[in-house]
């Protein structure tokens, strides 16, 4: 890795939006192919922020200003990597569920997930299940992600599970959930794949996931999980 | 032990001593309750929970609607998600707070322009009027009297700013969360210092700084910028402060101690706390409220499993004195009233001395 890359991450983890511009900016002139720059430059900076938060050795308002510095870097990045060439660690299709307006831990898990090389399309807040499913159904995630944060809205999981598996679309998708009220015997009772704790260790957790169901690394879906029918 | 009046009770339990049993404390009530057990009437539903602490308020407005349900116990349904206990459930509030269908969604409060905007005057007789303490005295002799209120500086200045933007403003001005800290802690010591004039016998501070299993911001970060602003308010009062927080607030228990805090109130289990461990370490220390689980227990009818929650918290915290028993963060609204009932009713079977 070259130092600019390695000028690069260090920017990212300090959070340092001018330096992280200015490198990015070095890496293009150096001629560095911008999928490189993204991955070993940003993710590889965000990716050292979010080992950091999930050992909690630092917290939310670092991660916050670590992934405003990458954001900042990908706005002149991304003109270079619509050409392609980049390749993701896997897609997340996240929202909070019906019912529900709360965005902040939703929003965290977005920032770590997207740090971590992930390509994240958030939905937003008060999702409905078919929503979800038409997002499954669009951009073919390796990972659905549901996030509550009230007790009350927590029927909106399972309910976006069995909505996913009447159109035809749980197989081909892992499903995560987390919030404040969401514990693992919950996400098991309702079907879900996976469950983290919190943010921090939602990441790992969907790389064993994918992992595990031989998913990710852009390769792309597997045809035959998304045979089912139009919402 | 003789029986003693519910002030007393509570009086005891504050000074770490042992009373005739556990008292019964709420920090928050959802209309829910008001309704189902007090027929919309607030003090009636504290009556038929026999709470031995009544609460009053420090009134604030959301573009003119009360911010607190319990004035507001008809909140039409399709207004509300859930999670209205304090809004006005639209609109912004007098602290720049955003509030849609009772839910936080953000904030308003960005510059030093907006500090005079969403620090509000203090108007204290129009939030807490004299007469209305003075007719709950006269009514309710044998009980004791708190201010709860949901407005402790920290948490506030996060919620005025939006999340986002305050963790940002922490690296971009410093010195401009550090003064809205410091606004929100003079205001907090007004409205409490006007409750302690009209007789409560404690005050507790409602400051959300943790969530599950973290805090907001490192114990470092919270020891400069509240801290001081806690230690302030312990010193501006003559009666107990207390201090609620949602989420995991173990790692910041030392800094609480050092500031002056009289005891801690909620005290989530499902987000890490672990009350045992916080009576062996601090329960000489602080007083502890709450810990009965609002996010498994409480929310389901299974009262065997209530009654099982109960007895865990007097194991762990009723010995010599010091606990009053509550959920582990309100009543809120996906509590069932059947859960809650069993909860104070058997506290009040088990809970001698």
């Amino acid at each position: 890795m070259g130092d600019e890359l390695i000028r690069l991450a260090g920017a990212v983890q300090r959070g340092d939006v001018p330096g992280v511009q200015e490198w990015v900016r070095r890496c293009l002139e150096s001629g560095f192919n911008p999928g490189d720059i993204l991955q070993d430059g940003l993710v590889t900076g965000m990716s050292v922020v979010g080992r950091r938060f999930k050992n909690d050795e630092i917290f939310l308002p670092e991660v916050m200003i670590a992934a405003r510095a990458m954001n900042r870097g990908l706005e002149i990045l991304d003109p270079y990597l619509r050409g392609g060439g980049v390749q993701y660690q896997g897609k997340m299709v996240l929202g909070t569920v019906r019912g529900d307006l709360h965005d902040v831990g939703k929003n965290i898990v977005s920032i770590l997930f997207r740090g971590a090389g992930f390509e994240v399309i958030d939905l937003g807040i008060d999702v409905s299940e078919e929503r979800f499913v038409e997002a499954v159904r669009d951009h073919r995630p390796e990972i659905l992600g549901l996030s509550a944060l009230l007790t009350m809205t927590l029927g909106a999981m399972p309910s976006t599970i069995q909505t996913l598996e009447r159109a035809g679309y749980r197989d081909g998708v892992i499903v995560m959930v987390g919030g404040a009220p969401v514990t693992e015997g919950f996400a098991r009772e309702i079907g879900a794949d996976g469950y983290a704790p919190d943010a921090g260790s939602a990441v790992e957790k969907a790389k064993e996931l994918i992992g595990r169901m031989g998913k990710g690394k852009g390769e792309g879906r597997r045809e035959g999980g998304y045979g089912g029918d139009d919402l | 032990m003789a029986e003693m009046t519910s002030r007393e009770r509570v009086l005891a339990a504050l000074a770490h001593q042992e009373p005739d049993r556990v008292p019964l404390f709420c920090f928050s009530m959802d209309p829910k309750f008001i309704n189902a057990l007090g027929e919309g009437n607030f003090l009636k539903a504290c009556e038929c929970l026999q709470l031995d602490c009544l609460a009053i308020r420090a009134q604030s407005w959301c573009q003119g609607v009360p911010n607190l349900a319990v004035l507001i116990a008809d909140i039409p349904e399709e207004e509300q998600t859930g999670g209205g206990i304090f809004a006005g459930w639209n609109g912004v509030d007098e602290f720049g707070r955003v509030w849609r269908r009772g839910s936080y969604v953000g904030g308003r409060l960005r510059s030093r322009e907006d500090l005079d905007k969403y620090i509000p005057p203090l108007k204290l007789e129009e939030r807490t009027p004299t007469g209305s303490v003075e007719t709950l005295r006269k009514r309710y002799p044998d009980k004791a009297l708190v201010l709860n209120s949901h407005t402790g500086p920290f948490g506030l200045t996060m919620e005025s700013m939006g999340f986002e933007h305050f963790f940002y403003t922490l690296y971009d001005d410093r010195e401009l969360v550090k003064e809205v800290i410091a606004r929100r802690t003079e205001w907090f010591i007004g409205i409490a210092r006007h409750a302690q004039d009209l007789g409560v016998d404690f005050v507790v501070m409602g400051d959300d700084v943790a969530y599950k299993g973290r805090t907001f911001v490192s114990p470092e970060d919270f020891e400069e910028l509240a801290i001081p602003h806690y230690r302030r308010i312990v010193e501006a009062l003559d009666v107990p402060l207390i201090w609620h927080s949602d989420g995991f607030i173990e790692p910041l228990l030392d800094l609480a101690v050092e500031a002056g805090i009289h005891g801690i109130h909620a005290m989530e289990p499902t987000a890490g706390n672990d009350m045992g461990r916080i009576k062996e370490r601090y329960g000489h220390r602080l007083v502890l409220l709450g810990n009965v689980d609002s996010v498994e227990v409480l929310t389901r009818s299974d009262l065997d499993r209530v009654r099982a929650d109960v007895d865990r918290c007097i194991r762990q915290a009723k010995r010599g004195g010091g606990y009053m028993l509550d959920s582990s963060n309100s009543l809120h609204a996906q509590c069932t009233v059947e859960a809650v009932c069993e909860m104070y009713s058997y506290a009040l079977e088990v809970g001698f001395y």
